[in-house]
């Protein structure tokens, strides 16, 4: 549907109008009707108030001709439009920034459009446009002067700050401005008086577009080429940022969009060029591969501009429009960001400061396994804030939930220091004592830091095992991600490096042994079995190297409390006794009339295993009318009986046996068998 | 309280002077009069000690109060703590004995030969069973676990050491020179001067020629020769100083 030129009578005009804006406001205008529409309303040729009414119609259906937006510059050049109107416009190329078809023209016109900036009310669109279309050769040094001087007529304004900090991040030298390193608000979104037009066109459209990314390598992370309904979550095509026959340029340069295949990649990975719109990259892993090589900040500080930007708007100021709608479009955003991440390995900044805004305003069950999924890529965190800014929330979030959320916050933090670890293990110098961070986040961290941060997290997680399992009676899958957990710190020194034990709290140890199913009894002797080692292993190593550990006195007294329970309880049948850590009063005892109290946890009658022992008592004496258990203690039963056990699966309970107890088969005899603790 | 004993002392020796009548022991007249202006002093200083003890207690006062509510914070802190240590025990207490009678009462039912316990019987290898299929999986998952922790460790770092590599090449291409540098180096530095002068100069105009178009309120696109020109203004790269 083309739109003739329109003549200057009113009627005929009028009608002609009407016409291209409902074309407009249903389907969008095709790229010629957009040029022609724009330099029509940008000349003025019929007044200031039809320019403002052909801008807010101008929806583009496809793309937007780049050299539309030059003659528009240069009509705001001329400078007989009204302030107002010029606004709306500038408004309006940012919206339709990411379908104008190529950017290079733009660049070209850099120092123009950087002339407005001095104009107040422009400002600030102005300094966003700039942001999307510097390179490294438009920072000049007398462009950051007038910025500066702007500064400090206009104040530190944040839309100022972020371009000196791209800026900066191009020419720190030039740039000699103390800059926050992370900063809170973006750019503002300008885009509302064309969202909605903008949001129904493109669902119109849907499906008819095809964009085109498959730089995949036959990875897990496919593209999907669907647009999305809203503008912001969006994750555009990648697109070349110059034309394919520019002449002018001194280098040559290899736009991003046109490789497919590694080896390519590998050829040409000291001349690519990347696209202007950072967003794209999520979509594809080679480019993702090249942004991971080339770890070019302003690369990062642009993606995590994008990519805050749209988090923000979709989870924190959605108004209202994110109905049922939406979600699907969310839950594929955040999948595609999760699997970017997994990819490369590490966590955006964005997302991370995203994600501390959010939990605070998080019901807990909206895009939960994302959500959780995005909170375990988090980086170190360093102590002093960590309680703030991720304990407390989810503190909040725990305490009211379902049982689900329980285990699935468990299992979150558990694949936190999973990460954490897995990073030390790789990262952590020789020397061990001064680790630094990945490049784009500017913090340092000792290794001592981070094992405060190691600290604090396995006791969070201790506490709220220990209130989870109140709260829910000691339910067995709650008591299961509690014990996966505790079977990752465990061996945290043996097979991650780190030289730091902490021993599960007393809420959570004597739960899991009178836990009433045997897996998790099993599981709890493997994970002392395996702590037994850390310890040993680390006093022999101490022993030799003379070097400073960090296991305290404390953590030894406590593994050797919990082993003599364990032990006393289980094998030598001694439980409820005086001085022990379940210390009950005798005359309670007598009122539960319960025979020989103390022998009720041990390996014949635990809740546990009591099928077992009955198994067994059938075997041994199949024509046994009368079942008495505690026949099993007596001779060569009491050998036979835990070979019984370890040979129904129970391997860690079999090697908490082995390591701890020693055994002197003396038939006949019932005697004391002894545990062996580990010595300080 | 040494200034009270003293004053206890002159108190009784003022005493015993009254009582005698105003004679004083026998001592000599100077010690007599010392003794009087003694007395006097001693209320001077008794009157300024006890000023600076009411302003002691004044300031100890307030000191306690303001003290008082850190330490308050402090105390509440460790009573909470405290009642949390003895809500687990209870807890675990009261999780053993629940545990010791419910499973006595089922054990004791279990060795019966009713129906019921026949059932329970029947329900006891039941969940055996699954217990040890539930054995068999974890061993799985984790052994997968392990696997996928390898592989993680492995990428991390493979990216570690292409960080490295990646340094490495920087460093080079910056260090590298030209072969035969050293015969063409003044050549070379007197061509990049002129170069980078007559820049300047192309930069200088370039911009000085963009104000001008700028101030002149000229729709530049719309001739072209004008717009050539415009658009190629910002061509000229900065140097690398």
């Amino acid at each position: 549907m083309e739109a003739g030129t329109p003549c200057s009578g009113n009627d005929v005009l009028e009608r002609n109008l009407v016409l291209v804006e409902r074309v407009g406001l249903s389907r969008g205008l095709p790229p010629e009707a957009i040029s022609v529409m724009l330099d029509y309303a940008m000349s003025l040729r019929m007044g200031g108030v039809m320019c403002v009414r052909v801008l807010k119609f101008l929806i583009p259906a496809t793309v937007v001709p780049q050299e539309a937006v030059v003659r528009a510059v240069s009509w705001l050049c001329v400078g007989k439009i009204a302030i107002s109107t010029q606004v709306l416009f500038l408004r309006w190329v940012l919206t339709v920034f990411d379908m104008i078809d190529s950017k290079d023209h733009l660049r070209a016109i850099y120092g123009f459009i950087f002339s407005f900036v001095t104009e107040e009310s422009l400002s600030p669109y102005i300094c966003h446009l700039l942001y999307l279309l510097t390179r490294r050769e438009s920072v000049r040094p007398f462009r950051v002067r007038k910025l500066l001087d702007l500064q400090t007529k206009m104040g530190r304004q944040p839309f100022l700050l972020l371009l000196l900090s791209l800026y900066k991040v191009f020419y720190p030298e030039l740039v000699t401005l103390a800059l926050p390193s992370r900063m809170r608000s973006g750019f503002k979104n300008h885009n509302s008086t064309w969202k909605v037009a903008l949001s129904a066109v493109q669902k119109r459209n849907n499906g008819q577009v095809s964009s085109d990314i498959s730089l995949t390598l036959g990875l897990k992370d496919k593209t999907n080429s669907r647009k999305r309904k809203f503008h912001h979550l969006e994750l555009p095509s990648l697109s070349s940022s110059i034309q394919s026959n520019s002449s002018s340029r001194s280098r040559k340069v290899f736009p991003l969009e046109q490789l497919h295949s590694f080896p390519q990649l590998l050829d040409n990975l000291h001349c690519i060029e990347l696209p202007s719109q950072m967003g794209s990259l999520l979509g594809s892993s080679l480019a993702l591969c090249y942004l991971d090589y080339v770890q070019d900040d302003s690369a990062f500080l642009r993606l995590n501009f994008w990519l805050g930007h749209a988090l923000h708007e979709e989870f924190l100021f959605c108004s209202g429009d994110g109905g049922s709608g939406s979600s699907s479009e969310a839950l594929h955003f955040l999948n595609r960001l999760l699997s970017t991440q997994h990819f490369l390995q590490e966590g955006f900044s964005s997302t991370e400061g995203f994600l501390y805004k959010f939990l605070n305003v998080w019901d807990g069950s909206l895009l939960r396994p994302q959500i959780l999924g995005l909170l375990s890529d988090i980086p170190v965190v360093p102590s002093s804030c960590i309680s703030q800014l991720l304990f407390e929330p989810l503190m909040q979030l725990f305490f009211t939930s379902t049982l689900f959320f329980k285990c699935s916050v468990i299992d979150c933090l558990n694949s936190m220091l999973l990460k954490w670890l897995t990073w030390h293990s790789v990262y952590a110098l020789e020397d061990g004592l001064d680790i630094s961070l990945n490049s784009h986040t500017p913090m340092n961290m000792t290794l001592s830091g981070f094992m405060d941060s190691v600290m604090e997290l396995v006791r969070f997680v201790g506490r709220l095992a220990t209130v989870g399992l109140q709260l829910e009676g000691c339910h067995s899958l709650l008591l299961s991600f509690i014990l996966d957990f505790y079977e990752t710190v465990c061996d945290m020194f043996l097979k991650y490096g780190l030289p730091l034990v902490v021993m599960p709290p007393v809420g959570v140890f004597y739960p899991a042994l009178f836990a009433t199913d045997p897996v998790s009894v099993d599981r709890l002797g493997y994970i002392m079995y395996r702590y037994k080692k850390n310890l040993t292993s680390a006093k022999c190593q101490q022993q030799e190297t003379k070097q400073a550990f960090h296991i305290s006195r404390q953590t030894y007294q406590e593994f050797n409390h919990y082993l003599l329970f364990m032990v006393s309880c289980l094998w030598n049948s001694k439980m409820f006794l005086p001085g022990m850590a379940i210390e009950v009063d005798q005359e309670l005892l007598a009122l539960s009339k319960v025979p020989e109290p103390w022998t009720s946890f041990d390996l014949i009658h635990h809740p546990a295993f009591l099928g077992c022992a009955l198994d067994f008592h059938h075997k041994c004496w199949p024509e046994r009318k009368d079942i008495d258990l505690n026949s099993i203690k007596a001779g060569k039963q009491w050998d036979w009986y835990p070979e019984f056990l370890f040979s129904q699966g129970f391997q860690g309970l079999q090697q908490f046996v082995q390591s701890s107890i020693n055994r002197r088969s003396a038939a006949g005899i019932n005697g004391q068998r002894g545990s062996q603790p580990t010595n300080r | 309280m040494e200034p009270m004993d003293r004053l206890e002392n002159l108190a009784s020796s003022l005493e015993t002077v009254a009582l005698n009548g105003f004679q004083g022991p026998t001592v000599d007249n100077g010690q007599k009069d010392s003794s009087t202006a003694e007395i006097l002093r001693m209320k001077e200083q008794m009157s300024n000690q006890c000023f600076e003890m009411a302003v002691k207690l004044q300031a100890g006062k307030s000191k306690r109060s303001s003290c008082s509510a850190s330490d308050a914070e402090k105390d509440v802190l460790d009573y909470a703590n405290t009642l949390e240590e003895a809500k687990i025990i209870h807890f675990n207490k009261t999780l053993a004995l629940h545990r010791m009678q419910v499973w006595h009462a089922i054990s004791e039912k279990l060795k019966q030969s009713d129906p019921e316990a026949v059932a329970m019987r029947g329900l006891t290898s039941c969940s055996l069973d699954l217990c040890s299929k539930i054995k068999t999986l974890q061993q799985e998952s984790c052994e997968l676990q392990c696997q996928i922790t390898d592989l993680q460790k492995q990428r991390l770092d493979l990216k570690r050491l292409t960080h490295e590599k990646m340094k490495e090449m920087d460093e080079l291409k910056r260090k590298r020179e030209h072969p035969e540098a050293e015969k063409y180096r003044n050549v070379l530095q007197k061509g990049q001067s002129h170069l980078e002068k007559y820049q300047k100069m192309a930069t200088i105009t370039q911009n000085v020629l963009r104000g001008i178009i700028i101030a002149s309120k000229v729709n530049w696109r719309d001739d072209p020769k004008l717009r050539d020109i415009a658009m190629t203004l910002e061509d000229i790269p900065i140097s690398e100083e």
